[in-house]
């Protein structure tokens, strides 16, 4: 960076923070984050804060290496096709002092199924009976085998009765878990406070404080600063260079989030011919686009679920990079190759592909995708929106593909991404594509327990989806954190949406 | 003089610039990026590769052109609104003036961001934008001017000969206000081009992957740390071409009899009285 560099450095100097802005309180961790916490609100990216924080406790929970362990219920079985029995922990109570019980449980269940727009679709859930004080069945409409995964998602918090007024409407977060709701100040900070009541070992940490710095730049520089401890969703270059910063530790953790791009299948698109869409998926070159559009944060991904994941089939097809096949494949499909350019009928092979600009890393993965499309002769032009924006031409079918991140298995089990996605009854991906051998299978691993049956049923239906490449996946996220070294004990979840700060101490600061 | 060199410095910047670009300023190479500069790329390349240099330059065929464009959109419609308004007065009058102050009193760029949102972000899109926020400006001061020259005997002497409307306002008129509207242009021309780049900066303005330097130093932003040149340098060309087209306008406008360049709005208290 050399002379420029330095100038730059003395005119961050200059702006930079003046006084003890350090977050040396012994028992505080001030945490920076990207997206805004909004406690106010259950919606707000499905209510993922009253997990990250614990306010709220689930049912069940998932470990670090994705498996259920017991949350709010100590065990669960499943009485019959449609019906699951949920024994809960004794002796835990809501932040106001009441007590959990069955009928405290139900009652949440049935605000949020109220609440929540998208809850009854992913729930699936009939009825709610309360058994003994502390046992409670759940019924659902068709068979669920993955409820219990379900019930690990933030949204299916348990809420205590004072969350909501009188009217049922929802006010601020009184859950069971090691934190509670203290304050928010808006587009600034939220705090939470240690309860003192937690059924489980008490958290060392008596108070967190959620700092909003949307700026990926300005929230490093926070933590370098000294002025937060830590920083979530560090930029891929920030990640590398932040290792030789001294005093800093960087957290990196292959995650369930993907990458990928959206095909539209309908016919009127070039991409409604199978053989070009295939073609697509074996001229991207995923590890050149984690190392050149990510600054190798990330794994490629040439499959749709994180290979990281053990549950995921090993015998499943994968791609790789394969330009002669590509070649073959749009020869099939009817093109030409004429100079640099694949063209049918005298019109060059051109794709128009969306993606929106506020999440930092979808540009550069759209542009490198891009320039390896272009280098193999087929045009595209790109087209940047607003999430919202974006949304919108996707809906009305305005696109040859669109580039998005999702996190598909925050939950541990297929289910919860592949139904809403590739069934073609839900089609979350507004890209046409329908495959009746698909939803059968879907609906068919839906009821499945663990167990070789699912195993065989979800490697059939990834298969398919491997086929029909409705998608391209193109990166797994390796999700990376930051934090001063006097947070210990700190682990990335894998689910992307947990701090588990319970479990985490801070080292003394030495006075200086 | 200085102003007419300046004026010719400029275009023949924008005009020549791109043909001494070293490289191409789109090709991506994979390789070659975050290289530091160097021999073949004299300001190094960017996060894929591209030559920063040769998209510096390229710039100035968008920004700047941007700009005009819109000054010169702005300009016409908002002449144009102004004449008319100024000229017929009553409802007309009463009308394009309340409309302007509607869009007077919103912060310009802001609201540029809305009508960029609804007609679809892109070059076109952000020009129309600017331009239908920047109008109101142009018609306010050619309204005043027009009704202080209104009640000037010259206006009184063309229509007692017998001219029409359009001739009085065309041949007689307009030629009196233009310096003024010029004034005006040059200045708000620097307003453009800031505000493009504001808008590019943003994800607004020109296409991902367009040279254009707001979107250079947005692009540049992931990688600012490790490589600051990548954000410093397009923002120093715009304070550069933003700091020479303001000179420019300080010069035209003491050239045209007004003190300073924020002379937007010249004498209309007295011509308002009249009213």
């Amino acid at each position: 960076m050399g002379r420029l560099g330095s100038v730059f450095l003395v005119c961050l100097a200059l702006v930079g923070p003046v006084g003890p802005a350090r977050a040396t309180d012994a028992d505080t961790l001030t945490v920076a984050t990207m997206w805004e916490a909004l406690p106010l609100s259950m919606t707000a990216r499905r209510s993922r804060f009253f997990n990250e924080s614990e306010i709220l406790d689930t049912l069940v929970k998932l470990d670090f290496e994705m498996n259920l362990i017991p949350g709010l219920a100590t065990k669960w079985e499943q009485t019959g096709p449609t019906d699951w029995v949920f024994s809960l922990r004794e002796g835990v109570r809501f932040h106001d002092g009441s007590r959990l019980d069955a009928q405290a449980v139900k009652a949440s269940f049935e605000r949020l199924l109220a609440l929540l727009p998208f809850a009854p679709a992913q729930l699936d859930i009939a009825g709610i009976d309360v058994l003994a004080p502390l046992s409670v069945r759940i019924r659902t409409n068709e068979p669920f085998a993955g409820l219990p995964n379900q019930l690990t998602d933030a949204f299916t918090g348990v809420y205590g009765q004072a969350s909501f007024d009188a009217t049922g409407a929802f006010v601020q977060p009184v859950g069971t878990g090691p934190y509670r709701f203290v304050s928010y100040d808006k587009q600034d900070r939220t705090v939470v406070e240690r309860f003192d009541g937690y059924w489980g070992p008490p958290p060392t940490i008596r108070r967190v404080v959620f700092r909003s710095i949307p700026d990926h730049n300005t929230r490093t520089l926070a933590l370098e600063a000294g002025e937060v401890d830590m920083a979530v969703n560090i930029l891929p270059s920030d990640a590398v260079r932040l290792t030789s910063v001294p005093g800093i530790e960087v957290h990196r953790q292959p995650t369930a989030g993907l990458y990928y791009a959206v095909f539209n299948t309908r016919d009127d698109s070039p991409l409604g011919d199978v053989r070009v869409r295939r073609a697509l998926n074996v001229i991207i070159d995923r590890a050149d686009l984690v190392q050149y559009g990510l600054d190798g944060v990330g794994l490629p991904a040439w499959q749709f679920f994180s290979p990281v994941f053990d549950w995921v089939p090993e015998t499943l097809p994968r791609y790789a990079v394969d330009l002669t096949e590509a070649a073959r494949l749009l020869t099939d499909a009817g093109y030409t190759r004429s100079s640099s350019n694949w063209t049918k009928d005298g019109q060059p092979l051109t794709l128009r592909l969306l993606s929106y600009a506020s999440r930092t890393e979808m540009q550069p993965i759209t542009e490198a995708v891009s320039a390896m499309l272009r280098a193999a002769g087929i045009q595209v032009d790109i087209d940047l929106h607003t999430w919202g924006g974006m949304l919108t031409r996707v809906k009305q079918g305005d696109f040859d593909a669109y580039v998005v991140f999702w996190t598909p298995e925050m939950t541990g089990h297929p289910d919860l991404h592949l139904t809403p996605h590739f069934h073609s009854a839900q089609n979350l991906l507004y890209n046409g594509y329908v495959n009746g051998m698909l939803d059968d299978l879907l609906v068919k691993g839906r009821g499945l327990p663990l167990g070789t049956e699912r195993q065989e049923t979800y490697r059939r239906a990834l298969t398919l989806i491997h086929e029909d490449a409705p998608i391209a996946p193109l990166v797994h996220k390796v999700a990376v954190s930051a934090s001063s070294d006097r947070v210990e004990g700190y682990r990335i979840h894998p689910s992307g949406f947990f701090y588990n700060f319970k479990e985490v101490r801070l080292a003394a600061v030495p006075a200086d | 003089m200085a102003g007419l060199a300046g004026l010719v410095g400029l275009v023949g910047l924008v005009l020549v610039g791109p043909a001494l670009a070293p490289n191409d300023p789109s090709e991506i190479r994979f390789s070659q990026r975050l290289i530091e500069p160097g021999a073949v790329f004299p300001l190094g390349t960017d996060h894929l590769g591209r030559c920063v240099l040769s998209r510096l330059l390229h710039g100035l065929q968008v920004t700047p052109v941007a700009a005009v464009t819109v000054v010169a959109l702005s300009a016409g419609i908002g002449s144009a609104i102004g004449l008319a308004a100024g000229y017929t007065g009553g409802w007309l009058d009463r009308l394009a003036m309340r409309i302007t102050d509607g869009i007077l009193i919103f912060p310009a760029v802001a609201m540029a961001m809305v009508v960029a949102s609804l007609i679809g972000i892109g070059l076109t899109g952000t020009i129309v934008s600017l331009a239908v926020v920047h109008w109101a400006e142009y018609a306010r001061l050619v309204r005043t001017m027009i009704l202080a020259e209104r009640a000037k005997p010259y206006e009184l002497a063309a229509r007692a000969l017998g001219a029409g409307p359009i001739r009085i306002l065309v041949i007689h008129l307009l030629p009196n206000i233009l310096s003024a509207v010029v004034v005006l242009a040059t200045v708000s021309l620097a307003w453009a081009i800031l505000s493009f780049s504001g808008l590019s900066f943003l994800g607004l303005g020109a296409e991902p992957g367009a040279a254009e330097w707001g979107r250079m130093i947005a692009d540049g932003r992931t990688h600012m740390r490790t490589h600051p040149h990548l954000v410093i340098v397009p923002g120093l060309a715009i304070a550069l071409f933003v700091l020479a087209v303001n000179l420019l306008g300080d010069v035209s406008a003491s050239r045209q009899g007004y003190a300073s360049p924020r002379a937007k709005r010249p004498p209309s208290r007295k011509s308002r009285k009249k009213e």
